[in-house]
């Protein structure tokens, strides 16, 4: 009996980790969409004045912009995530385990974060760029709600998601008012402080489940 | 019939003896440790000692035990802050597999 308290003990310990490594892991997503997206909003506010100092075309220089956010952004997601060794014993509920969802749940979730970003390249100028934060608050809240299902709470997703839904408000209201270069500028810092402080409490939330002590 | 007896009897002994002679990583800590290892190849020193709730003195008494043993390398790695990363050896990887085999076999005799 003493090996099956060894070993129950050990798988324990084991799940403690993994749960750290996954937590850790959305923290440092959050983190790096939190400083790429405020760069490729303010590239995009000052393009004209970046281009002409650099010496190319606007257009060009947008098009950069888009392709290095999303191959640095998906490319970085997708490392992190499948870094995390999926191992996952036998401390969970039988259901939690044999679910479909919870096998899938990062390819639905990838799909749905991919699908909403589409959206923004049908919204016509100027308000392409707050549109990020409402279809990104979508994301947040809808992966909390996805994952409280599979894998547990993620209050950050969750606080993130609410942070860019209110803030979307004032800042639509800037462009109505004819403020572009103001909103956009508030649409960066707003990501950020939304992202960023998000993948902090993710950070410090897996040291807590690292110690024991959630 | 008394014949398969034997023969489980047999293979039943060798799996008692194998767990005896790696007494050293059946014992807590160690265990979780090399389990930990098992799975997730290399953990920095830190994160070792927070998930066990060991303090850093009885952690590196443990794995310079499995160390001696050949079962972990340590190596010092630089990144924004000084890291200490235990791996887990070939040794260690074969050793752990057989040991838990063996542990299978021994807890399936228990009905």
């Amino acid at each position: 009996m003493e090996a099956v308290d060894k070993i129950s003990e050990t798988f324990l310990i084991v799940d403690r980790y993994t749960d750290y490594l996954y937590r850790k892991a959305w923290g440092k997503v959050l983190t790096i969409w939190g400083i790429l997206l405020p760069l490729a909003i303010i590239m995009f506010t000052f393009n004209a004045q970046i281009s002409s100092t650099l010496d190319i075309e606007e257009p060009f220089l947008k098009f950069i912009t888009t392709t290095l956010t999303i191959l640095l952004g998906t490319g970085f997601t997708l490392y992190i995530f499948l870094s995390v060794p999926k191992v996952k014993l036998g401390t969970k509920k039988e259901e939690e385990e044999t679910s479909i969802l919870s096998h899938y749940h990062g390819v639905v979730m990838g799909l749905m974060w991919f699908i909403l970003f589409q959206i923004p390249n049908y919204v016509i100028e100027p308000f392409n760029i707050v549109s990020y934060i409402i279809v990104s608050s979508i994301a947040l809240i809808s992966s909390y709600v996805f994952l409280q299902q599979v894998h547990g709470k993620y209050k950050e997703l969750f606080i993130s998601g609410i942070i860019l839904l209110i803030s979307s408000g004032p800042l639509l209201l800037m462009l109505f008012l004819d403020l572009r270069t103001l909103a956009n500028i508030a649409t960066a810092i707003v990501f950020a402080y939304s992202f960023l402080s998000g993948g902090l409490y993710s950070m410090y939330i897996a040291g807590k489940i690292l110690d024991g002590s959630v | 019939m008394d014949d398969e007896r034997d023969t489980n009897d047999i293979s039943l002994t060798s799996y008692h003896t194998l767990l005896r002679k790696n007494d050293d990583i059946a014992r807590q800590p160690r265990f979780s440790i090399m389990f930990l290892l098992y799975l997730h190849k290399s953990i920095g020193f830190t994160e070792l000692q927070r998930v066990l709730e060991l303090t850093p003195g009885n952690l590196d008494h443990h794995l310079k035990k499995l160390k001696k043993m050949g079962y972990v390398s340590i190596r010092k790695a630089i990144s924004w802050r000084p890291l200490t990363i235990v791996e887990i050896t070939e040794e260690g990887i074969a050793i752990f597999k057989k040991y838990v085999a063996a542990l299978r076999v021994i807890l399936q005799t228990i009905d």
